[in-house]
C-alpha cells in the first residue's frame, strides 16, 4: 500500500505539462536513436546530457527526459534489425536472428507489431520490478559502510570486465584508465592538486561529460567514417502493422519466460541488456523450438529477446538508482548525468527525494504507454528515417555533440579534449578494450578513493578493514567469481552466440 | 602486434603516472592513506593488467586501408579545425564548410552537400540559439 501511495505522488510529478512533454519529445528522439544503426542508446543519451544540463532542466526534468530517451532506444533498436538485418543497437542483435526472415517473408509489418508489444511486455513488468526490488535494495544497501561501498565498487569493475567483455585483463586496464582519468585535479581530502602539470584548465579535474561524448559519439562517427558507406539502404514494404490475436497469444509465454530472464539480467552489475535478450532468446529456443523453425522467422524468436532486453533496461536502473553502481554502459551515462546534476545515488536517494524517485518511476509507466502508442501506429515515420543516407545523419550528430559540449562552458580547450577522447575511444574500440569501465572508472573513481580512505581512517591504517565484516568479504568474493567464471563461461556464451549466427547466416 | 603495442603503452602510463604519485606532496597528514597511495594502487592496476595483451596478445583487429586513414585523418583535422575555428569565425561561418566537408567524405555530391551544410547551420542555429535559447558564437559578422 505504502508503495502505491508513493507512486500516486510520483504520478503527481510525472503528469504535470512540462514532464509529459519531455517524457513525449525523449520517447521520440529515443525511439529515433535506437533505430538509426550506428548511435547507440549510449551515444544517443550521452549527446543529449550537456543538452539537459544547460538547458537548466530541474534534475526530475532531466532525468525523465533521459530516461524516456533510454526506454525508447530499447524499443527503437529493434526497428533496423527486422527491416534490414542491422541491429540499431547491441542488445538488438538477436532480433535480427528470426525478425528479418521474418520480414522476407512479407511480415515486417507483423513482426514490427509483435516486438513492439513484446517490448511493452518486457518495460513494463521491469518497471513493476523496479518499483518493487529498489526501495528492497535500498534499505539494505542502508548498511553498507566505507570498506562495503570500496568492495561494492571493486565487484562492479570485476562483473563488467568478466560477464562483459571477452578479455577480462583489458577491461581492468580499461577500469584502470578510468580511475587514472578521475584522479586528475584537487584532491578532495587534502585539496593538493595531483596530475594537473601546471595547467589550470586541469585543476578541476577532468569533466566527465566532455570525456564520455568524446569516448562515445566522436568515436561513433570516426568508425562510421572507417566503412563509409555512401548510400541509404533500402527498406522492404512494412505490410500491415497489425499481429493475429492467435499469433500473440503463442508468443505471451515467450514474452513472459523473456522478462524474467532479462530482468534479472539487468540487474546484475556489468551485465545489462545485451545478455538479457542473449538468455532469453537461447532458453526460448531450447524450451519451444520443436521443429526448428527459430532462425527461420519464428514470431516467438522475436518476442523472446524484444521482452528481454526492454526488461533489462528497467532492471539495469535498480543498482544505478540504488547503490550508485551502473549495470550498463547506459545506465552508467544516466549516472553522469545524475553527477551533473549534483545528485548522489544511493539509498539515501530513496529517503531524500522521493519525488525524483517516484516520479522517474511514473514517467516510466507513462513513456511505455506513449511508445507503445509510437511504435504500432506511427512506426512507419521511424521506418522513412531509416532511409536518410549517412552523409546526412552522421554530421548531423557530430554537430549536436560539439554544440551540448560547446553549450557547457563556450571554450574551444572542452572541444579539442572531446576529440582526444574521441581519438582515443576509437583506437581502444578497435583494440577491443572496452569503453564502459572507463566511464565506470571516471565516475566512481573519486568515491572509490574516498571510501577507501575512510575506511582505512576509521580502522586507523589496518587494510584488514577492507575484508572485515561478512558483507565485504562475500561482496569481495562475488567479485572474485565475476571476473574468473567468464574465462570459462565467457567462452561458451560466445562460442554459442558465434554458432546461432553462423547458422543463420 | 597491436595489442602488444598498446600493452607497452600502458605499461609506460602505468609507470609514469606511478612516477607522477610520488611527486605529490601532502601539506601535513590528514589520513592514514594520503593522497599518493591511491594513484599508486591504479598505476599498479593498470600495469598489471597491461601485462596480459604483453604475454598473449589478441588477434590484430582490421586496420582501416592506407587510404581510409587518410579519410580518417582528414576527418579528425576537420573536427580539430572547427574546434578552434568557432569561436573566431562565428557558428554559421565555421558550420557550413565543416559540414559540407563531412557530408561530401560521407559520399554526398559536391552540390547537395554544400546545400546540406548550410540547411543544417541553420537549423541547428534555429533549434540551439532561437528554440533552447542557448548562446553560439557570433563572430566577427555577428553571425
Amino acid at each position: 500500500m505504502d508503495i502505491l501511495a508513493l507512486l500516486g505522488q510520483g504520478f503527481l510529478v510525472a503528469l504535470s505539462p512540462a514532464h509529459i512533454a519531455l517524457a513525449l519529445l525523449g520517447c521520440v528522439l529515443g525511439t529515433l536513436i535506437g533505430a538509426l544503426p550506428g548511435l547507440g542508446p549510449a551515444n544517443g543519451v550521452a549527446i543529449l546530457i550537456p543538452l539537459a544540463f544547460s538547458l537548466g532542466l530541474t534534475p526530475t526534468a532531466s532525468l525523465i527526459l533521459l530516461t524516456s530517451v533510454y526506454y525508447g532506444a530499447m524499443y527503437g533498436g529493434r526497428i533496423s534489425s527486422i527491416l534490414l538485418n542491422i541491429p540499431g543497437d547491441e542488445p538488438a542483435l538477436m532480433t535480427t536472428l528470426d525478425g528479418y526472415p521474418l520480414a522476407r517473408q512479407g511480415r515486417a509489418g507483423e513482426a514490427l507489431a509483435l516486438s513492439a508489444v513484446a517490448s511493452f511486455i518486457g518495460a513494463l513488468f521491469a518497471t513493476v520490478g523496479l518499483m518493487l526490488f529498489a526501495p528492497l535494495l535500498a534499505r539494505f544497501a542502508l548498511l553498507f559502510g566505507p570498506a562495503e561501498y570500496f568492495a561494492l565498487y571493486g565487484l562492479a569493475f570485476a562483473a563488467l570486465g568478466g560477464i562483459a567483455g571477452r578479455n577480462p585483463a583489458k577491461a581492468l586496464l580499461a577500469a584502470g584508465l578510468g580511475l587514472a582519468l578521475a584522479l586528475v585535479g584537487y584532491d578532495t581530502t587534502t585539496g593538493v592538486p595531483r596530475y594537473t602539470f601546471g595547467l589550470m584548465e586541469l585543476f578541476e579535474g577532468i569533466d566527465f561529460l566532455i570525456a564520455i561524448v568524446g569516448l562515445f559519439a566522436v568515436s561513433e562517427v570516426l568508425l562510421f567514417l572507417e566503412h563509409a558507406r555512401g548510400r541509404a539502404p533500402r527498406v522492404p514494404a512494412l505490410g500491415r502493422i497489425t499481429v493475429p490475436l492467435r499469433v500473440l497469444r503463442r508468443c505471451l509465454p515467450a514474452s513472459l519466460r523473456g522478462t524474467l530472464l532479462g530482468f534479472f539480467a539487468g540487474i546484475l552489475p556489468g551485465a545489462g541488456a545485451s545478455l538479457g535478450s542473449f538468455l532469453a532468446y537461447t532458453l526460448e529456443k531450447r524450451v519451444s523450438d520443436r521443429t526448428g523453425s527459430f532462425g527461420r522467422g519464428d514470431p516467438r524468436g522475436v518476442a523472446a529477446p524484444e521482452a528481454g532486453n526492454n526488461a533489462a533496461a528497467g532492471g539495469a536502473l535498480i543498482p544505478m538508482l540504488t547503490l550508485g553502481v551502473p549495470g550498463s554502459g547506459t545506465t552508467a551515462v544516466l549516472l553522469a548525468l545524475l553527477m551533473a546534476l549534483g545528485i548522489t545515488p544511493g539509498p539515501l536517494l530513496f529517503a531524500e527525494k522521493p519525488e525524483l524517485v517516484w516520479g522517474l518511476v511514473a514517467a516510466l509507466f507513462f513513456a511505455n504507454v506513449v511508445l507503445l502508442a509510437l511504435n504500432l501506429p506511427l512506426v512507419g515515420l521511424f521506418v522513412r528515417l531509416l532511409a536518410l543516407p549517412a552523409w546526412i545523419l552522421m554530421p548531423t550528430v557530430t554537430l549536436v555533440a560539439f554544440l551540448g559540449i560547446y553549450s557547457i562552458s563556450n571554450n574551444s580547450f572542452d572541444l579539442l579534449v572531446m576529440l582526444a577522447f574521441g581519438a582515443l575511444g576509437y583506437l581502444l574500440r578497435k583494440l577491443d578494450v572496452p569503453l564502459v569501465p572507463i566511464i565506470l572508472g571516471i565516475l566512481l573513481g573519486n568515491e572509490m578513493e574516498d571510501n577507501l580512505r575512510r575506511a582505512l581512517l576509521i580502522s586507523d591504517g589496518d587494510w584488514g578493514v577492507l575484508v572485515q565484516s561478512p558483507l565485504a568479504k562475500g561482496l569481495w568474493l562475488a567479485a572474485a567469481a565475476a571476473l574468473l567464471a567468464p574465462l570459462v563461461l565467457g567462452r561458451l556464451v560466445e562460442r554459442r552466440r558465434r554458432a546461432l549466427f553462423e547458422r543463420g547466416s | 602486434m597491436s595489442d602488444r603495442i598498446l600493452g607497452i603503452c600502458a605499461l609506460l602510463f602505468a609507470l609514469g603516472f606511478v612516477f607522477e604519485a610520488r611527486r605529490i606532496s601532502a601539506p601535513f597528514l590528514v589520513d592514514p592513506l594520503g593522497p599518493q597511495t591511491f594513484p599508486m594502487l591504479v598505476g599498479g592496476l593498470i600495469g598489471a593488467a597491461a601485462l596480459w595483451p604483453l604475454v598473449r596478445p589478441d588477434p590484430a583487429p582490421a586496420w582501416p586501408a592506407p587510404g581510409r586513414i587518410g579519410e580518417l585523418v582528414a576527418a579528425f583535422a576537420a573536427m580539430v579545425l572547427y574546434a578552434l575555428a568557432l569561436r573566431p569565425l562565428g557558428f554559421l561561418l565555421a558550420t557550413v564548410p565543416f559540414a559540407a566537408f563531412l557530408a561530401w567524405r560521407l559520399g554526398g555530391g559536391p552540390g547537395a552537400s554544400l546545400l546540406f551544410g548550410l540547411l543544417v547551420a541553420l537549423l541547428l542555429r534555429f533549434v540551439f540559439a532561437s528554440l533552447l535559447g542557448l548562446s553560439l558564437p557570433s563572430g566577427p559578422l555577428g553571425f
